[in-house]
């Protein structure tokens, strides 16, 4: 035993030796300083990127396809899938097909590493579409990163997920403004002075919009007079909503998914705690309705777009998706990934190169895009900058009540 | 006692241990310099991935297997070596200044340290606890250290303001391990519990298992011996972890959650509880065949339903026939070996053959090992049908395949079925973990042992495959 | 913290322990009998609870009927459907294996647990993430007494956890089924030789398990509303079976007692201001009380662990 310790710490030894030379480090750093660059993370890349081959442009889709996340996976999958098909029926892009490639994710970080490395490095895509969460889109970001070909985000909120590198962009708007407009709407529409925050730890989305909101509303002159926590996957949320009770706020912000969104609306129901829900984009899903009962009635969210506003594309999408896979277009992911699908047909379009590495600063110049989640800008940071639609929750629906143009906060 | 120490204790046996590892080493960083370049980095990520799973199996099994401890959270001491060592580096490795490769080794020593620690913390209820209970607390440390870690982002629910990225994820920044690293850590990680075994401290570890109560009757310090199994494998586990974390540049808490530590106890127990090649070998195909699905084309429902029933028929008719005098026969076994390796064979060579060209070398590689073996062992086993579970098991498979036709046609007859489900298909990563959840109950229903059961690999036992009668001295752990 | 806060905050850890309380009920009473633990048990919890959204919201119009009708149906049909199921699979996966080593039972069930939640996503053709509607819970009316805010769904979840408790506790000590059971959990060989038909015996555990849990999903998914997925049983399941544990797994009052404290000690620690921690509590609990007395609150005192 002692004999066999030595020589195993002997050969740690010898890692150690060996580490000293410069062989074998080829693939090794990938360091993310800012090297002088104005924006934080922005540099563009050094690799080669891939290149379109033969007559077909392969794009990828990452999406949660299995797991906690697959019913923003699978209408993500469907808004991609309605994209390729419309672009393909009007003859391509300058006549090459383009043939969709999708890979599952799992909900877990690391799968959407494993699958966008399988995009990029096997199929040779020359732009991944993806990911929903900000947790997932992140290592998926830095594969991009290091392969020189962009990534389009579609739900992605979290900040930090354009400050990989300059291959990342997302169709989406960020957390900075979704809470900051949020914030502003309490404030200054709804008149609440006093607010609590109802925080899903287990959801990095949720932490990062509870953050920016309680500064937003702060600095607005408001008062955050709870914080409270639970995970994803408690039932129960009773005991946190005795405690904001006893301290009286004017409304409750309620950062997490609907799954739990809905039980606590009706819990605070029935604790009597009778103020108006506001919440993020994580709470668009019909079912919410059902979970929520009459609790969620008179609640607040920010989200993308609506189906019912009076716009071409909205309209045609809606259509077009309900011919195709006859459901009415389920959550704003759909839209998302069909805009950020077309946002890269737009780029190729323009890009007569047709690499992944010209088709990163293609997709930088996309001005005043006309999506069905709203008029996309491609702002010098890689965030799309674009309004939050305030959607009310009514008994049988939700129903646009105000647009709030974008505006930039810095907390 | 003594037939067993005196060949390991001489300076023969040492030396020829020296030698082998200084090969390995070379072969790795052969392998790091020559192979590695020639693949894209999506085959190096999963055969990277791979190693972990297998370091991981392994290092559980030194818990498990030889120890007989049932820790079903050993993803935690993964994610706990993977924070520490991952912590680390964010916080220090830019002011320090030393080379990146040095620097992995400081950190790697660093997070099997603090994952030995932890090794200790859960260790100690081993002393009161055992099977199934022990089961649930190793399980709750697992989940313990999730939640910790979802709640240390620096803010006010985090203890002393420790910021390790809650639920988001830990930037580590720096991708410094290679793929020898992972190979090496893996063959330490072996060659430690290979000594373990072949040493006479191995018998107070496999004696704890069979017996705990007749192990402390001769002598045997039964509580020093479980908390050093739990302190060894959790610091195996942590240094896997730090490579782990400068690997994939991130670390989030989902690494460490309850359902890989379940995939890690299913590859030790799918390979045979206390047998290191099983485990190995299990956790590197584990973590691989699932993305390897990725790669197949996408299957029609009817299709799938075909397959289904048509197992469904052939297990039965295996039943019916198994229960037929003329099958006791030697010359039935042999007709079904043969039977079953053709199969084999064929499927093997359709799947090849549907691969489109652009398929990585790796999985073309593992189908034409797989047809190589099936080959070899189906020449030099000379009749004497040493595999007729698996030719059998091997048959059935083309039985499924051949009726398979048949049922979906008549299907596609059905109206029914046909409207409703004639346009749906699953991509076979989608069915993965529906999959893995067959086979598990399938391998525990048939072998419950895990398919190795305690065997090692070893070359007398390779010799015998191929007919040689080699005398076997290894020490059976049963 | 604020203390006047701690009655309604206990009076929430109870209603929250009934709802652990019940699934545990059923994990206890399979342990007791086979020694084993059942992960596929929080899964049978979820088809229950799908089973009640599909006869609600589904198969019969849920406007139509008179409520306590349509809940009483529910109730059945989640409790029958969940007997078939923990049936075949005891028939199955769990039979074959009765002499196999206890670690590869475990796996087993962990395999089975994985087919069902996976298996759960080609069968559940619903919305994404369907939940029953508020209107079909007819106890959903709060009740005030004296400050303290009672959940009516919730106390009907304890009523009802505490009516089956009792009534499993009469079967399992008065009826001759009962007996043979406590014969099997005492000693599996012995029974055996005794003439006990040691298979029924099991699969009647199985069924009346599973049934339990498929009336937990019901009575959880109707009173709380959490939209379902094939995951929805795994938290529920895992704390559960921690709660079974703490009580002394085998032992039904146990059960009981043991989700009770378990509700408790969550709410106190969310009432402290850690709501992050919820989860753990329940974990560290389990550790602190294993390690003092191995068998669990309630567990006999000669439990083989």
């Amino acid at each position: 035993m002692k004999k066999s310790l030595l020589l195993s710490a002997l050969a740690v030894c010898m890692i150690g030796f060996a580490g000293c030379t410069p062989k074998g480090s080829d693939s090794g750093s990938t360091s993310n300083s800012s090297g002088g660059s104005e924006l934080v993370g922005r540099e563009t890349p050094d690799a080669e990127g891939n290149k379109v081959e033969g007559d077909t442009i392969k794009i990828g889709l990452i999406a949660s396809l299995n797991g906690e996340q697959q019913p923003w996976g699978k209408d993500s999958e469907n808004g991609a899938k309605l994209a390729v098909e419309e672009i393909n029926a009007a003859g391509g892009i300058n006549g090459k097909k383009i043939e969709l490639i999708i890979e599952d994710t799992g909900s877990k970080a690391e799968g959407g590493k494993s699958a966008t490395e399988k995009l990029v490095g096997e199929d040779k895509v020359v732009a991944v579409l993806g990911e929903v969460a900000s947790g997932i889109t992140l290592p998926a970001a830095q594969v991009c990163q290091e392969n020189a070909v962009p990534l389009i985000a579609v739900g992605a909120t979290r900040i930090d997920v354009t400050q990989q590198g300059g291959s990342t962009f997302r169709v989406c708007y960020t957390d900075d403004f979704q809470g900051a407009a949020m914030a502003k709407y309490a404030y200054e529409d709804l008149k609440l002075k006093k607010m609590a925050v109802l925080t899903d730890r287990k959801l990095p989305y949720s932490t990062g919009l509870s953050e920016v909101f309680v500064k937003a509303f702060k600095s607005l002159g408001g008062e955050i007079v709870a914080e409270e926590n639970y995970e994803s996957g408690n039932i129960d949320f009773k005991a946190q909503l005795a405690n904001i009770k006893a301290k009286n706020p004017d409304g409750l912000f309620c950062s997490g998914y609907f799954t739990e969104v809905g039980p606590i609306a009706r819990q605070r129901q029935s604790l009597g705690l009778n103020v108006p829900m506001l919440g993020g984009d994580g709470w668009d899903s019909k079912d919410l309705l059902d979970s929520g009962g009459e609790g969620i009635v008179g609640g607040y969210f920010a989200n993308h777009y609506h189906i019912s506003e009076d716009r071409q594309e909205v309209k045609d999408f809606v259509d077009n998706y309900k011919k195709k896979f006859g459901t009415d277009a389920g959550t704003a992911m759909a839209a998302l990934t069909y805009d950020a699908a077309k946002v890269c047909f737009e780029a190729l379009k323009n890009d007569p190169e047709l690499t992944s590495k010209s088709l990163i600063s293609a997709i930088s110049k996309i001005k005043d895009f006309k999506g069905v989640s709203g008029n996309i800008t491609i702002g010098p940071d890689g965030n799309a900058q674009k309004p939050a639609l305030v959607l009310k929750v009514e008994k049988t629906g939700f129903v646009p009540v105000k647009q709030i143009p974008f505006f930039e906060f810095k907390g | 006692m003594a037939a067993i120490t005196a060949p390991y204790s001489s300076s023969k046996f040492w030396s020829v241990r020296f030698v082998s590892l200084i090969a390995t080493f070379l072969g790795l960083f052969a392998v790091q310099l020559f192979i590695i370049p020639q693949l894209n980095n999506y085959d190096i990520r999963i055969l990277t991935l791979g190693l972990f799973m297998a370091t991981l199996a392994v290092s559980l099994n030194i818990i498990n297997g030889i120890t007989g401890q049932f820790s079903m959270g050993h993803a935690a001491f993964y994610v706990v070596g993977a924070y520490a060592g991952g912590k680390l580096t964010a916080d220090k490795f830019d002011q320090v200044g030393l080379p990146p490769q040095v620097w992995l080794l400081i950190a790697v020593v660093f997070g099997a340290i603090v994952a030995g620690i932890a090794g200790i913390v859960v260790g100690l209820p081993s002393l009161r606890l055992k099977g199934d209970y022990l089961a649930i607390v190793t399980m709750g440390f697992g989940e313990i250290v999730r939640i910790f870690i979802n709640n240390q982002d620096g803010g006010k629910q985090a203890f002393f303001g420790l910021d390790l990225g809650g639920s988001y994820q830990l930037k580590v920044g720096e991708k410094i391990t290679q793929f020898w690293h992972v190979g090496l850590l893996l063959v330490i990680t072996i060659a430690l519990s290979r000594n373990l075994l072949k040493t006479i401290h191995g018998l107070a570890f496999l004696s704890t298992r069979e017996d705990e109560l007749a192990a402390s009757a001769v002598g045997v310090n039964t509580t020093r011996i479980k908390v050093a199994a739990f302190v060894l494998g959790a610091s195996l586990a942590g240094a896997a972890g730090v490579l782990f974390a400068h690997f994939n540049n991130t670390v989030a808490p989902d690494d460490g959650s309850m359902a890989q530590s379940f995939l890690i106890v299913a590859m030790v127990v799918i390979g045979g509880m206390g047998s290191i090649t099983g485990a190995a070998i299990a956790g590197f195909a584990l973590s691989i065949v699932p993305e390897a699905l990725r790669r197949f084309p996408p299957i029609s429902a009817i299709d799938l339903m075909g397959i289904v029933l048509g197992t469904i028929i052939a297990v039965v008719l295996a039943n019916v026939i198994k229960k037929q005098s003329f099958t006791s026969s030697k010359g039935w076994s042999s007709v079904m070996t043969v039977l079953g390796y053709v199969f084999c064979l064929v499927l093997a060579f359709a799947a090849f053959k549907n691969f489109q060209s652009s398929v990585s070398p790796v999985i073309k590689g593992v189908f034409i090992l797989l047809a190589l073996f099936t080959l070899i062992s189906l020449l030099f086993t000379k009749g004497k049908a040493s595999l007729p579970g698996f030719g059998y098991f091997l048959l059935l498979l083309g039985v499924v395949v051949a009726i398979k036709f048949p049922i979906s046609a008549v299907l596609h007859k059905i109206p029914l079925i046909e409207d409703n489900l004639s346009k749906t298909t699953y991509t076979p990563s989608d069915l993965r973990w529906a999959l893995f959840a067959i086979s598990l109950i399938v391998i525990m229903i048939v072998r419950p042992q895990g398919i190795l059961g305690h065997h090692e690999w070893s070359w007398s036992a390779f010799g015998k495959m191929f007919g040689m009668n080699t005398p076997n001295k290894e020490i059976s752990a049963k | 913290m604020n203390w006047d806060l701690l009655p309604q905050q206990l009076v929430i850890g109870i209603q929250l322990g009934a709802v652990y309380a019940l699934i545990a009920l059923g994990y206890t009473m399979v342990y007791g009998v086979l020694r084993f633990i059942n992960f596929a048990h929080g899964d049978v919890y979820m088809v229950g609870a799908y089973l009640a959204y599909y006869t609600s919201m589904q198969w019969f119009d849920r406007n139509s009927m008179n409520p306590y009708v349509l809940l009483f149906v529910m109730l059945i049909i989640s409790m029958v459907g969940c007997a078939i199921l923990g049936l075949s699979v005891e028939r199955l996966a769990y039979r074959p294996l009765r002499t196999a080593p206890k670690i590869a039972v475990l796996i087993t069930a962990i395999g089975v647990s994985l087919f069902i939640e996976y298996g759960g996503k080609f069968f559940f053709k619903t919305s994404p993430k369907p939940s029953i509607s508020q209107d079909v819970n007819v106890f959903s009316k709060p009740i005030n007494i004296g400050g303290i805010t009672l959940d009516g769904s919730q106390l009907t979840v304890l009523g009802v956890t505490l009516v089956l408790m009792a009534g499993l506790w009469f079967f399992v000590t008065h009826t001759k089924t009962g007996r043979a059971m406590r014969a099997v959990s005492h000693d599996f060989g012995a029974a055996s030789l005794m003439g006990i038909n040691v298979n029924r015996v099991v699969a009647i555990t199985f069924g009346i398990g599973s049934a339990l849990a498929g009336a937990g999903g019901m009575m959880n998914a109707t009173a709380i509303g959490t939209p379902l997925d094939p995951f929805y049983g795994l938290v529920p399941g895992v704390k559960a079976f921690v709660a079974a544990v703490l009580g002394g797994i085998g032992n039904i009052p146990g059960a009981v007692v043991g989700g009770l404290i378990m509700g408790v000690m969550e709410t106190l620690i969310v009432w402290l201001g850690y709501g992050g921690y919820k989860d753990a509590v329940a974990f560290v609990l389990l550790i602190v009380i294993l390690l003092i007395k191995p068998s669990g609150l309630f567990g006999s005192t000669v439990e083989k662990v």
